[in-house]
């Protein structure tokens, strides 16, 4: 800086350099798009690490001052210099007031991942008549005549009446602030509006443009808060540039923040203005607001805004605005067909109806809900939490303790759980809530997708702030698209198990704050903990009722829940049946082909019993070649039919080469009947067993009804096959 | 720099870090919308009403953030100042030292190559097109 003075004396130039401060001289320019407008110059402590703080300053001034000059600037300037005479202006203007003069074009408001249409925003356009060239000629000239409540009027009617022709999507519309803090409320008079042309609240967003300064934030706060309460959302216009100052975005809150067109242009060869968007993206980020970039108008700029992280965007790239047969001269404007709109590959921006009490309409933006848990409660709500999840140990019924217990520890609004199987390599949904639950539960995917996959992977509790702008995010089927979430995915680990993840998920962007992320990694950590309790406990009661060898049930089964099953149908008045099977002459097996043919033999055996009952039935192994079945709601006739069966399915049974020359299994059942053959389990086991020995002794191969009387003297009555000579008891051969 | 960042930024693990950390990490300070002095020179440059205020308002955004500046209007070849970013009582000790008020100093622009470099580097290339909405 001090190179600037060459003509000064040491002691002038000493005098100068302390009193401008030390280090290099910064020069950036200033500019209004390709116009050099000045020089900023900065110098001071630590100036060579703020090269960029100077740039983007400067490319402020250079929008600003553009916004500043024109085009309303020039405008007025004609208008002052009598070269449109001011009654030639109005009388222009009231011609455009005529119904249907001014009409709504839509340019697509897309997702820039993938392109999908996710609303429009409806452009005035207007035949050109004395020196009104474009919109902004317009809406510079009613400033100087004083009708912009009607022309702003006359392009909201438009701007409506165009929205009814697209299939369900957001509809931008652009509203001057003064609209909304003068005349009559603007809540009313916009809603009616609506009414009239047939467009719900709920799928319009008000683009909210200062054209002027704005002075009166309070009666603003009032009236969005008003459009709030009527379902209208609110985006700021032209951030960064014209006349959106950061002081009414801040008041306003907006859902969305559009990047003005003029900060997008060359943003792909700009760093300050590179900087300027990711500002933008963070601060929206902090307010909760969507960020949508307009006039990407190159292919440069679009990969630029992408991997800065914009999410939406508009321009001429990604959509020019269309209109069904535009007005003469309109060479902005495409014409399309009618039913142009329903071929876009299109969504929705979620219809967010905010929860708007009469206290929210002091012009306050409903507050984000704080977490439930203060500091000094969450350690209880962990506490309870955890003794909750440790008294279930059904794994089905923990996965329901953790989403109930949940919402305890942190802020939800809904939960999703997803076992991994990885065996398949896939998420299994297992459990969901909220208003998706069965989308979610409908949908299981690959376990390297999505951001569960991402996060899974880290095996490290993540907090997503904006999940539809995470990179790994892939769509749900039938789930919302756009839809600001935020998540916090938990892995559910325990040592080396990696049991799945839990998905938190509130409404907008980074609802969750590290303390939350912080909670609920404790959470996780408890809840894995109780569903792998959860999972051995099952296995260690599996294994207790189950027989090793065959799989079947065991006899701990059958006096543990057998006796239950025996008591439930008779209360019920159901009928039951027991079959009691031994295969015939099984020790030859043994003796020939050796134990390992006989344990072969035992597990086809079983196989053949699981294959034929049903799932309410149950096949057990009593030890030896000895095994039962219990048939629920069964008749006589059902059991000696599964018997019959049996005897039909053993004999396919193949045997081991070891056990030639035996050729065929063969089996003998004795079957008994609640409640003809006994009113309890052990009874009708022992009714069973006698009618089985029976069979054993006339000769196997055969089924044998139990003839047992509770109190009385059992009887025995043989089956179809057996023939009057088995009548008389008879010792059972040997090995039979 | 930034370009290179970000693409790295876009992997699963940096994205966040990108967005929530906005271009300040690695020694690069911008505007940072979310702290008051970033937030409050924005909102000035933004309400700007006349050009005045506009090189106040940006001359304020300077010394918010520990500089000292002034804006230079090109006029021709010459960059005029149209104000300084200096307290007040060392302005008044230049202005003393170089017997001429701070405000309407001259420079011409071919004498400092910074001055010539800066113009020079403004390359945007001209995609203009008249606002639609």
């Amino acid at each position: 800086m001090i190179s600037m003075f060459p003509n000064l004396t040491d002691a002038e130039r000493a005098a100068v350099r302390k009193h401008l401060g030390p280090g290099p001289l910064l020069v950036a320019p200033i500019t209004d798009d390709d116009t050099i407008l000045g020089l900023l110059l900065a110098w001071g402590p630590g100036v060579a690490s703020k090269r960029r703080l100077v740039e983007t300053l400067a490319t402020l001034a250079g929008l600003a001052w553009r916004r500043l000059h024109a085009p309303t600037g020039a405008v007025r300037a004609a208008a002052k210099s009598s070269a449109i005479p001011t009654g030639e202006l109005a009388d222009a203007i009231a011609g455009l007031l005529s119904p249907g003069t001014i009409r709504a074009a839509l340019q697509p408001v897309v997702r820039l991942r993938d392109r999908t249409v996710l609303g429009y925003e409806a452009l005035c356009r207007f035949t050109p008549r004395a020196g009104l060239r474009t919109p902004d000629d317009l809406f510079a000239a009613v400033v100087i005549t004083g009708q912009k409540l009607d022309v702003d009027a006359a392009c909201l009617t438009a701007a409506f009446a165009a929205g009814t022709q697209t299939p369900p999507a957001t509809l931008f519309v652009n509203v001057a602030v003064e609209t909304l803090v003068e005349g009559t409320p603007a809540g009313d008079r916009l809603s009616r509006m609506a009414e009239i042309e047939g467009v719900a609240p709920e799928d319009v967003v008000l683009e909210v443009s200062e054209r002027t300064p704005i002075g009166d934030l309070t009666r603003l706060r009032r009236v969005v808060a008003e459009l709030r309460a009527r379902g209208f959302r609110i985006a700021i216009d032209d951030a960064g540039a014209g006349h959106a100052s950061m002081l009414v975005i801040a008041e306003v809150q907006p859902e969305f923040i559009k990047i003005d067109r003029q900060l997008i242009h060359g943003i792909d060869v700009s760093a300050a203005r590179r900087a300027l968007a990711v500002s933008l993206l963070s601060f929206g980020a902090h307010i909760n607001a969507r960020v949508i970039a307009e006039g990407i108008e190159t292919d440069d700029e679009l990969q630029t805004l992408l991997s800065l992280g914009v999410q939406f965007g508009q321009g001429w790239l990604l959509g020019r605005p269309v209109m069904v047969a535009p007005p003469q001269d309109a060479s902005s404007v495409v014409a399309v067909m009618p039913d142009w709109f329903n071929q876009q590959r299109a969504a929705s921006f979620r219809t967010v109806v905010l929860e708007v009490s009469p206290t929210h309409l002091d012009g306050r933006k409903p507050a984000v809900p704080e977490p439930t848990t203060k500091r000094s409660a969450l350690p209880r709500a962990l506490i309870n939490a955890a003794a909750a999840l440790q008294s279930e140990h059904d794994p089905a019924g923990i996965l329901r303790v953790i989403a109930d217990q949940l919402p305890s520890v942190v802020p939800v609004d809904a939960v999703y759980i997803y076992a991994a199987d990885e065996t398949h390599n896939r998420f299994l949904p297992v459990y969901a809530t909220g208003s998706e639950a069965k989308a979610r539960m409908a949908y299981g995917y690959s376990m390297d997708l999505g951001v569960n996959g991402w996060a899974f992977r880290t095996g490290i509790p993540q907090n997503v702030k904006d999940v539809s702008a995470h990179p790994a995010t892939i769509a749900i089927p039938g789930t919302p698209v756009g839809e600001a979430e935020s998540y916090l995915i938990i892995p559910l680990i325990v040592g080396d198990r990696r049991l799945g993840v839990l998905d938190c998920s509130r409404v907008g962007i980074n609802r969750f704050t590290s303390r939350d992320l912080e909670a609920a990694a404790l959470f996780g950590h408890t809840a894995a903990a109780a569903w792998r309790n959860a999972e051995l406990y099952a296995e260690l009661t599996e294994r207790a009722i189950l027989d090793p060898l065959t799989g079947l049930l065991n006899s701990r089964w059958l006096s543990e829940v057998g006796e239950r099953e025996v008591s439930q149908s008779l209360r019920s008045g159901q009928s039951l049946a027991i079959l009691l099977l031994d295969l015939d002459r099984f020790k030859q097996i043994n003796d020939t082909g050796g134990h390992s043919a006989g344990d072969l033999v035992l597990r086809r055996v079983a196989t053949v019993l699981t294959g034929m009952i049903r799932s309410g039935d149950a096949a057990v192994r009593l030890g030896g070649e000895e095994f039962l079945i219990v048939l629920r709601d069964t008749d006589t006739a059902g059991a000696e039919r599964v018997a019959a069966e049996f005897r039909n399915r053993l004999a396919a049974v193949p045997l081991p080469r070891s056990c030639l020359p035996r050729r065929k299994l063969t089996a003998s059942a004795g079957i008994a009947l609640l409640p003809h053959n006994g009113s309890g389990l052990s009874e009708l086991v022992r009714a069973a067993d006698v009618a089985m020995y029976e069979a054993k002794r006339a000769g196997g191969d055969r089924h044998q009804l139990s003839t047992h009387r509770p109190n009385n003297r059992p009887s025995v009555r043989h089956s179809s096959k057996l023939t009057a000579a088995a009548a008389a008891p008879a010792a059972v051969p040997a090995d039979v | 720099m930034l370009r290179l960042r970000n693409l790295r930024a876009t992997s699963p693990f940096g994205f966040l870090t990108m967005l929530g950390g906005c271009a300040q990490s690695e020694g690069v300070s911008a505007v940072n919308l979310t702290t008051e002095r970033g937030f409050q020179a924005v909102d000035k440059i933004s309400r700007a009403r006349d050009a005045q205020e506009l090189v106040d308002a940006v001359l304020q955004g300077l010394i918010s953030h520990g500089l000292r500046g002034s804006w230079g209007t090109l006029r021709g070849d010459e960059v005029v100042m149209a104000g300084v970013a200096v307290p007040d009582d060392d302005t008044a000790r230049i202005e003393e030292i170089l017997r001429v008020p701070l405000g309407s100093m001259r420079f011409q622009l071919a004498a400092y190559a910074s001055f010539a470099t800066a113009v020079r580097r403004r390359t945007l290339p001209s995609r203009t097109r008249s606002r639609i909405g």
